[in-house]
């Protein structure tokens, strides 16, 4: 750990989260 | 300061660390102890805050923040480059599935060539002068008992994105009996290049809840085609459980690594709970399903499932902000009969069309409760960017309206450690 910070996962930008599908529960296999 | 949306949990590998998660950006970080303090008390390095800033998990203003949040949505939508829908080709099928939510809105409903052209022409008039990216999800009923017309729609639209230097994928949500490789091929051919199936559990599970409609289990033939089909396209395995077998569902993922269904085949898999459906909509003598996250069993569940589908090296979604339909200006749902809504649960419901392919769609903010987040209870919420109001849907269905919130803050109380914590463990994370 450098300076009591170690970054895991630097996240996403929102531009990523448009490009994700929408709710998962409604994009996907529901039947 | 930490931001509002900045979440700690503790590391249980070392006690004097924690774990810091923004539910805005999905970032995470470990952190001493001693910075932690360091920031309470306001003493943080100018180094250490502008790291830790960039990551979304301080910010210098709560006020400013919230602000920021307030418009988060409307900012998602000025940057969105993409038009997506999901076409309900029709609400027929060849299996009965017990829980099935479009239920008594099944029958021998087709949606036209004209209907199609319209669909067409929608695109080219909102999508083309608009957006870089059209993504298409034939949906149903089963989609593939209209399969010339995906292919009619998906040519015409690639073509049109081709024309106009628009990207264009097409996606399909099947039941999988009727994907054999010379379907997949076809699909291909057309511009659909990924697939997703539904199987609910292992084959016994499976077929008391999806047969055929003569009463013969679909299981087998799925399997048999899926073994095929993810040589041709990708495809993603969804399987929706229930209180009573969800525990049975890993049993499943055995049995698809045995059948040569491993990890490397299948895109994804993802398990979701069956959804209520009310009582005028639902298949008739089912009354169960989930009408809410905040069901004490479903946290153990979901925490549950998604180890087991990741420890055996199947990939899942990273736990991240995801947008729902009805926020999202530029995605719908197209019915067979050309209306337009914001949520596959609300096809049929008429009062929920938010329009159609002739005249466009209407204004629906408040139809359908668009603000319903924005009161000082939510944007305090340390959880408001993975929930935005929760699900509308669910609402309607539980209480008959989409008024006020559907909160899933005991959802996220009970979950949300153990899923980041997942997504650390197993390396679901952005480099």
């Amino acid at each position: 750990m450098k300076n009591g910070i170690r970054i895991l996962d630097k996240g996403i930008e929102e531009k990523e989260i448009v490009n994700m599908p929408c709710c998962p529960s409604a994009s996907g296999a529901k039947r | 300061m930490l931001s509002r949306y900045c979440i700690s949990f503790p590391d249980s590998s070392d006690p004097d660390s924690v774990i810091l998660f923004s539910t805005r950006k999905a970032s995470k970080v470990i952190l001493s102890k001693a910075l932690l303090s360091d920031i309470e008390k306001g003493v943080l390095g100018d180094k250490e805050r502008e790291q830790l800033s960039g990551l979304g998990l301080l910010v210098d203003d709560l006020e400013k923040e919230r602000k920021e949040m307030l418009a988060f949505l409307d900012g998602l939508n000025s940057i969105d480059h993409i038009f997506a829908s999901k076409v309900v080709l029709n609400l027929d099928c060849n299996l009965a599935c017990r829980y099935c939510f479009e239920g008594q809105r099944k029958g021998k409903y087709y949606m036209s060539r004209e209907t199609a052209d319209s669909f067409v022409e929608f695109m080219r008039a909102y999508a083309v002068p608009r957006k870089q990216e059209i993504r298409l999800t034939f949906y149903g009923g089963e989609p593939l008992l209209s399969l010339s017309l995906i292919e009619y729609i998906s040519e015409r639209v690639k073509s049109l994105a081709g024309q106009n230097g628009i990207i264009y994928s097409g996606y399909i949500v099947t039941n999988g009996t009727l994907l054999t490789p010379a379907v997949a091929e076809r699909l291909t051919a057309a511009g659909v290049k990924e697939a997703s199936v539904t199987l609910d559990g292992p084959g016994d599970i499976h077929d008391a809840f999806r047969p055929f409609k003569g009463g013969k289990g679909s299981f087998d033939i799925i399997i048999k085609n899926l073994n095929e089909v993810c040589k041709i396209m990708d495809v993603e395995v969804g399987g929706n459980f229930m209180k009573e077998n969800y525990y049975q569902f890993p049993f499943l993922l055995d049995c698809l690594a045995d059948k040569g269904l491993t990890p490397d085949k299948l895109l994804l898999v993802r398990f979701d709970p069956v959804t209520q459906e009310s009582d005028d909509m639902a298949p008739p003598g089912f009354h169960g399903g989930c009408g809410c996250f905040n069901e004490s069993w479903l946290y153990g569940a979901g925490v549950y499932l998604r180890e087991e589908i990741m420890k055996r090296g199947y990939k899942v979604h990273k736990f991240i902000p995801m947008t729902c339909l009805m926020d999202m200006a530029d995605r719908s749902v197209i019915n067979f009969d050309g209306q337009i809504y914001k949520c596959p649960g609300l096809i049929g419901r008429k009062e929920f069309s938010v329009g159609n392919l002739r005249d466009g769609v209407e204004n629906y903010r408040e139809s359908h409760n668009l603000d319903n987040w924005k009161n000082e209870g939510c944007l305090d919420c340390s959880y408001l960017p993975l929930c935005f109001g929760g699900c509308r849907y669910m609402k309607l269905v539980r209480e008959g309206n989409m008024h006020g919130v559907d909160c899933k803050k005991p959802f996220f109380d009970a979950t949300l450690e153990a899923f980041v914590k997942q997504d650390i463990k197993y390396g679901l994370v952005s480099a």
